[in-house]
């Protein structure tokens, strides 16, 4: 094809180009939507709980109570424990200090020094 | 906010099918489109105060609705950009194909899906220069760029559409 063709083609392309891109159609209804769009209200934003009913307010409030007690008596053995667990590390550490008097002792009436 | 409903509802009914089809082209969806169009009258309505008579809100519901569009596109991360470069460098293009469009029923039908996979930079500014019937120097103004920058999207544009349109063609008569 030679160059004059091709300008030829140019020109008729882009005037078919121009033609074959009409605007088209906004979807039915457009109009309509935008305006009900920018109209609406800006509502503020309210938090709805959910009504409940009288019974489930009452054995919500017996959970709180019962959970409430059973973390206290899980604490309380906590207490306990930590207690008996301390007294037993007392008595250990006692045996153990008069272990090593007595072994003390049996050295020095050995007559073993210690010193060096 | 300081615009009166009858006066939007005026300014949508006069400019929708300008908004909605170049919305439509650039993103190539319809949904998308509706929802693109919807923004910017909302942003008309919103800021309407600032605009300074007929063509300047001609101008700016151009602008701001190739803005949007193209927005929604990178959301969407749609990049025909590395198929058109093939197409570029490929020799697609037979000489029995270089025939007129008019002649040829298959690529009018297949216009607005050839369009779709144009890069966008090209794409807008075809679909401005042919769809609106801007020159070039009035698309740079509205886009912002260089009129330089323009011509050679809108020339690579048409070429890249010639020879896929020269495709389709051949694919036709096949």
């Amino acid at each position: 094809m030679s160059e004059m063709n091709r300008d030829e083609f140019d020109i008729e392309f882009d005037e078919e180009l121009a033609r074959m891109l009409p605007r088209v159609d906004a979807p039915q209804g457009f109009a309509a939507k935008v305006m009900a769009a920018a109209e609406a209200p800006k509502k503020a934003k309210v938090i709805v709980f959910p009504r409940v009913p009288v019974w489930a307010t009452g054995a919500i409030a017996a959970g709180v109570i019962v959970g409430a007690l059973a973390v206290g008596d899980v604490h309380l053995k906590h207490e306990q424990q930590r207690a008996e667990a301390q007294r037993q590390f007392e008595t250990a550490t006692r045996i153990t200090d008069r272990a090593i008097e007595h072994a003390r002792e049996q050295i020095a009436k050995a007559g073993v020094s210690l010193e060096e | 906010m300081g615009m009166e409903s009858t006066e939007f509802r005026g300014l949508i009914e006069q400019h929708q099918r300008m908004v909605f089809s170049i919305a439509l082209r650039v993103t190539g969806e319809y949904g998308v489109a509706e929802e693109v169009a919807q923004d910017v009258f909302l942003e008309l309505y919103r800021g309407a105060d600032k605009l300074e008579g007929p063509d300047h809100t001609k101008f700016w519901l151009r602008r701001v609705t190739v803005n949007k569009a193209t927005d929604s596109l990178r959301r969407k991360a749609r990049r025909p950009e590395a198929v058109a470069e093939e197409w570029m460098e490929e020799q697609h293009v037979a000489d029995s194909a270089w025939m007129s469009p008019k002649l040829n029923p298959a690529v009018e039908a297949r216009l607005e899906d050839l369009l779709r996979t144009l890069p966008e930079p090209m794409r807008i500014a075809v679909v401005l220069r042919h769809q609106e019937e801007m020159l070039p120097d009035e698309i740079a103004a509205l886009l912002g760029q260089p009129v330089a920058t323009v011509k050679s999207h809108l020339q690579r544009g048409l070429q890249l559409l010639r020879r896929k349109a020269a495709v389709t063609m051949k694919e036709y008569v096949r």
